[in-house]
């Protein structure tokens, strides 16, 4: 059941579609009405690949790249809680894939979530992105 | 090859042990087999001549021994017999595609077929004729495939075989890695034929199933892990090929290793030679085939030696005595069979049968196996799961026997159904009706009962005292666990019992079974409750911690639940473990968020932590 809830979740992050969800990587995004009729179908359909020259594993934080080197990590004699970074999710950054194919910049890719909520899209409208990146 | 809407199973192979991120899985099945029991004596008649073949070789799914050949010269007739031995991982009909040869002429091969368990091994009596001479001494081959495959021809002359050579392991041990995915190749095997359609190679070429352990650093709920999807061969010629064939896909989350994957692919029978593995930023499929161009691929080198060309070996002891013919054919009707029956009980999917009587009657050759049936149950657990309430709703179906069913006898394999409703409601057991036809011949001490699910290893045991057939699995029993309670974010989960067996509708793959921890959660009376609710979902938020310190993610669970603050919900969560599995001490990581359902978190909370699975033998036992 959630699996299907994360599915349509994802699938109305990646795909434009009226009043729905907030975009999950993309840069600067403002809202704006979107024309009357057939807005969405003028959108680039979204493109999910990843960046060349970013490596999600650099940012691997807790836990060791995964590789020939890898060690055997002990189990604790109590629990241990740790705090885990989740790492950008590369098919995400492909969202800043310029048209051309030129990758974006892991700066830009990997800026905060816009705070916008996602509620004031108006029904019927819209997101539409400023840097010509696939958009929700 | 597996499709990827019939596929949800994560295969996990984590074990304290054997971590799967550890290059300790296999990726081939490591199934319970028994070692066929054919006729034993053979007795010529004046004229019959004798020839112990002896030779083994793949084909398709089935490793095939001939043994001993007759020829017949007053019936023109060679009669030999044949063991053929399913090593495939799911139920395989033998294939009698063979024919004998001499200069032109053909002669099919005659003989029954089986649907035979992986693992099991049916021994047949097969004719070919009319032979106006004895093919041992004219020159005549025994060509097993069509002319369409690549063919295994035996030269009867001097009993030397092409083709069909057995499954050559190589040991590999190479890294890739791309977007969110790392793959480690932890082996290959080099085999003469596809295990999963049971067929030859094409004319002039093998196949090569490579087996890898996928890592993942950032969840992929939406396209998920497909072998098919994600990789591609690039063989020594420069040629790129798809897989055929391989274990199922799979929707992992962040900083899981998920091990025992196999794919197979076509390759030149030459075999040797330097490959790339070609890893994919993406599926191809879905999203991916919107903009194929961008999809990036990294390569992965796998050297395949020559020695992984094989050679065909003459049958050995391990696979048991050759085997020999039946010459007087299947024995004239005999007396009825009756027999009470005391067996193990028999763990098949989400179900325990304990077969109780077996009746044959040699005139309608229908052979009868009574028992009762019942749904695993555990009343201590007590789980809260609203999807498994099956009392009531428009959804709710009530759980069906409905299985593939062989009794093996004397060698031979006969296929069964269910004789009346196959429904078993939870509750007490139900009787259940399993009639097996066709059974020419039933020797009363060597009985075997095959129940499971046509993709995966068969529920066995011996009926009778000389049967070879192997009690496996043990029914599952409730077994308590000691550990801490133990916290992550708003989350406290308090381990309570361990069963292992069969436990979904939806069995592991061949060689595996599901460990099912039960365990009490309760949320912070001072959470947070946000938008979506207070939900703990443990197929993505209880993990084992694998040796190398990533997650083996559960194929299973009792639903997610939502929480009111401060409230305590019992679960259940499953995991596929190796056969070899033995409980004992186990490393288990809760998470404190559920990422599947809160996409914009972006760091969570994991606990560490070792839980002991105590056994009846263990100072805590009770519940």
């Amino acid at each position: 059941m959630v699996a299907a809830a994360a599915v349509v979740l994802a699938v109305a992050l990646a795909a434009c579609s009226s009043g729905g969800a907030a975009p999950a990587t993309t840069t600067t995004v403002t809202i704006a009405p979107a024309p009357p009729t057939t807005a969405c179908a003028t959108q680039a359909p979204p493109v999910y690949a990843p960046v060349a020259g970013i490596d999600p594993y650099s940012a691997i934080g807790a836990r060791q790249h995964p590789g020939p080197a890898m060690s055997t990590v002990p189990l604790p004699d109590q629990p241990v809680s740790i705090d885990v970074q989740a790492t950008p999710d590369p098919d995400q950054l492909a969202a800043a894939r310029q048209p051309d194919g030129v990758p974006g910049t892991l700066d830009s890719t990997i800026a905060p979530q816009p705070t916008a909520p996602p509620e004031t899209v108006p029904p019927g409208q819209c997101w539409q992105s400023t840097d010509g990146s696939d958009g929700p | 090859m597996r499709h990827r809407l019939l596929s949800s199973v994560l295969a996990v192979t984590v074990l304290l042990a054997t971590a799967c991120s550890s290059g300790g899985s296999s990726g081939v099945a490591v199934v319970q087999r028994d070692y066929g029991s054919g006729p034993t004596l053979l007795v010529l008649q004046p004229g019959q001549v004798r020839h112990d073949l002896n030779v083994d070789f793949q084909f398709g799914a089935f490793q095939v021994t001939i043994g001993t050949a007759v020829y017949d010269p007053a019936q023109q007739q060679l009669i030999a017999g044949v063991r053929f031995r399913n090593t495939g991982a799911q139920w395989n009909f033998v294939s009698l595609t063979s024919t004998l040869r001499h200069g032109t002429d053909a002669w099919p091969l005659l003989g029954d077929t089986a649907d035979v368990p992986p693992g099991g091994a049916t021994e047949m009596t097969v004719s070919v004729g009319p032979a106006p001479a004895d093919p041992f001494t004219d020159g005549s081959t025994w060509v097993w495939g069509d002319d369409d495959e690549a063919q295994t021809v035996i030269n009867l002359a001097d009993g030397t075989v092409a083709g069909g050579q057995l499954p050559v392991d190589v040991a590999l041990d190479t890294w890739g890695s791309l977007g969110k995915y790392a793959v480690h190749v932890t082996g290959a095997r080099v085999i003469t034929g596809s295990l999963g359609f049971n067929v030859p190679p094409a004319p002039g070429e093998r196949v090569l199933r490579v087996l890898f352990d996928v890592y993942t650093v950032h969840q992929d709920p939406v396209n998920g892990f497909y072998p098919i999807e994600h990789l591609t061969l690039t063989r020594p010629d420069g040629t790129t090929v798809e897989g055929t064939d391989s274990s199922d896909g799979f929707s992992p989350v962040s900083w899981t290793a998920a091990g025992s994957n196999w794919i197979d692919f076509p390759v030149a029978d030459s075999v040797a030679g330097d490959y790339q593995l070609q890893l994919a930023s993406l599926s191809p499929m879905a999203m991916g085939s919107l903009h194929p161009e961008l999809i990036e691929r990294t390569p992965i080198a796998l050297s395949i030696p020559a020695a992984a060309l094989g050679a065909t070996a003459p049958a050995t002891s391990p696979e048991g005595s050759p085997p020999i013919p039946d010459l007087d054919g299947p024995s004239a009707p005999t007396t009825p069979v009756e027999l009470d029956l005391d067996v193990p009980t028999m763990n098949v999917p989400t179900m325990n049968f304990q077969p109780r009587h077996l009746s044959w009657d040699p005139t309608t050759q229908i052979a009868t196996v009574t028992g009762e049936a019942s749904v695993i149950a555990d009343p201590a657990a007590n789980v809260e799961n609203p999807d498994l309430d099956l009392t009531g709703g428009l959804l709710d179906i009530t759980p069906q026997f409905s299985f593939t069913h062989a009794l093996a006898s004397a060698g031979r394999f006969y296929t069964g159904v269910v004789n009346g409703s196959v429904e078993v409601p939870p509750g007490p057991p139900v009787p259940m009706t399993i009639e097996f036809g066709g059974v020419t011949a039933l020797d009363p001490s060597d009985i075997g009962l095959y129940i499971g699910s046509r993709d995966a290893a068969a529920a066995s045991v011996p009926l009778t005292a000389n049967s070879p057939v192997i009690a496996y699995p043990p029914a599952p029993q409730v077994n308590t666990i000691t550990a801490p309670p133990v916290t992550a974010g708003d989350w406290t989960v308090q381990l309570v019992s361990y069963r292992v067996g069969m436990m979904l509708v939806t069995p592991p793959p061949a060689g595996q079974r599901q460990l099912e921890l039960t365990f009490d959660t309760t949320v912070s009376p001072t959470a947070h409750v946000k938008a979506l609710g207070l939900a703990f979902h443990p197929s993505v938020q209880l993990f084992f911690a694998n040796e190398d310190g990533y997650l083996g993610q559960a194929v299973a669970d009792s639903n997610l639940l939502t929480f009111n603050p401060g409230e305590t919900h019992r679960q259940t969560v499953v995991f596929n473990v190796p056969d070899s599995f033995v409980p004992g001490t186990l490393g288990l990581v809760l998470r404190g968020a559920d990422e599947t359902l809160d996409v914009t978190t972006d760091v969570f909370v994991e606990t560490t932590f070792v839980a002991t699975l105590n056994t009846p033998d263990s100072p805590m036992k009770e519940l």
